[in-house]
């Protein structure tokens, strides 16, 4: 049987290696940017979404991650899960680091532990770190309805997004031809690209400021 | 707080949809390339990055052999620079040696003096530098010689 790394090789070498790298890369872009609409930041400690695809690339292909054809026939999907892991873990890292430490010592000499929050609710910085990523998060999610509202067609699939995230399932819900749904996802794509996590970031702080 | 909860929850449900969602693997290759495009990143930019990457860490058998062949250009390029170097420090050597051969009022050789490098073989070079030296030692002993004498 053909090593995972051989086979990866072949494929990327393969008709569809470079549509393969480049719905890899505009994934990482999107998935960097929908983490970054949390927190007002596309990536964290300097990466770039490109650097995260060609780094997964470069650790299949030498064997350092392994991609099991026969667990996941996609070498894509399987790519897009090590991709996600990655940005996942870059931003959870950052969000952690955001977090001050339970246990401390107050300027009276008092310590503060875990028990000072009773029991397993978050402490107070966790919890307004928490509330102003929700807040972005909403404010992000407005800014698309914004755009296709008023527009049947996109408003039907907007509402599908609720449910599923796959353009099968979203033709079945909204009755719309699967090439329509298609088309559909070029227009959301557009329109997910003009929303920055700066944007948001903007947004947000001009309606908390307008009440 | 609970309808917090969930609302959190639903916007943050709704957004990793959206998200898979137009990112879809039926996208053709053009479709990737505009979507690309829209967010900033050249397409063209980065498949010849991935060809460069599949290249440097899974190099065909083609590849591995224009990198041989351009290894053995570069070292070929080195060597001949390292004897270029070689033949440029012999010709400093014998300026120096002639000059210090002059310093101790020796008289230098006209026909070595005016010698012209360039058309002289490497061979030559050498056997003129070490005649020089030679030359140089001898006189260097007598002055050493005439020095102990008083």
């Amino acid at each position: 049987m053909m090593a995972c790394r051989e086979r990866a090789v072949e494929i990327l070498r393969g008709p569809d290696g470079e549509r393969i790298w480049l719905a890899l890369l505009d994934y990482a872009h999107k998935l960097a940017r929908r983490r970054g609409w949390r927190i007002d930041k596309t990536l964290p400690q300097g990466f770039s979404p490109g650097e995260i695809a060609n780094d997964v690339i470069i650790k299949v292909i030498e064997g350092e991650r392994i991609w099991d054809e026969a667990k996941e026939p996609s070498i894509l999907i399987a790519l897009k899960g090590m991709v996600r892991s990655d940005i996942g873990h870059l931003f959870d890292d950052y969000e952690a680091s955001l977090i001050e430490p339970i246990e401390r010592t107050s300027p009276d000499g008092s310590v503060r532990t875990g028990d000072s929050f009773h029991g397993t609710h978050p402490n107070p910085e966790q919890e307004f770190l928490q509330g102003e990523r929700v807040r972005l998060e909403m404010t992000a999610l407005d800014l698309i309805r914004e755009v296709v509202e008023g527009r049947s067609e996109l408003e039907s699939v907007f509402l599908a997004l609720y449910e599923s995230d796959t353009s099968k399932e979203i033709a079945r819900l909204t009755g719309l031809p699967i090439e329509t749904v298609y088309s559909l996802s070029r227009e959301l794509t557009r329109i997910a690209a003009k929303i920055t996590p700066a944007r948001v970031a903007r947004e947000a702080r001009e309606r908390r400021k307008h009440g | 707080m609970g309808n917090a909860d969930d609302a959190a929850r639903e916007t943050a449900r709704f957004l990793d949809n959206l998200t898979e969602f137009i990112a879809g693997e039926e996208q053709q290759l053009d479709e990737i390339k505009e979507s690309l495009r829209a967010q900033g990143v050249d397409p063209e930019e980065s498949l010849r990055q991935f060809r460069q990457t599949l290249s440097e860490h899974a190099p065909t058998w083609r590849e591995k052999a224009a990198r041989a062949r351009a290894d053995m250009a570069i070292s070929f390029e080195s060597q001949k620079a390292r004897a270029h170097r070689t033949r440029t420090e012999i010709e400093r050597e014998i300026r120096e040696t002639m000059e210090t051969m002059r310093a101790l009022g020796a008289p230098v050789e006209a026909g070595a003096y005016h010698r012209n490098f360039e058309e002289a073989r490497d061979e030559d070079l050498e056997s003129l530098l070490d005649d020089l030296q030679f030359q140089r030692a001898l006189l260097l002993k007598q002055r050493d010689k005439k020095d102990s004498n008083g």
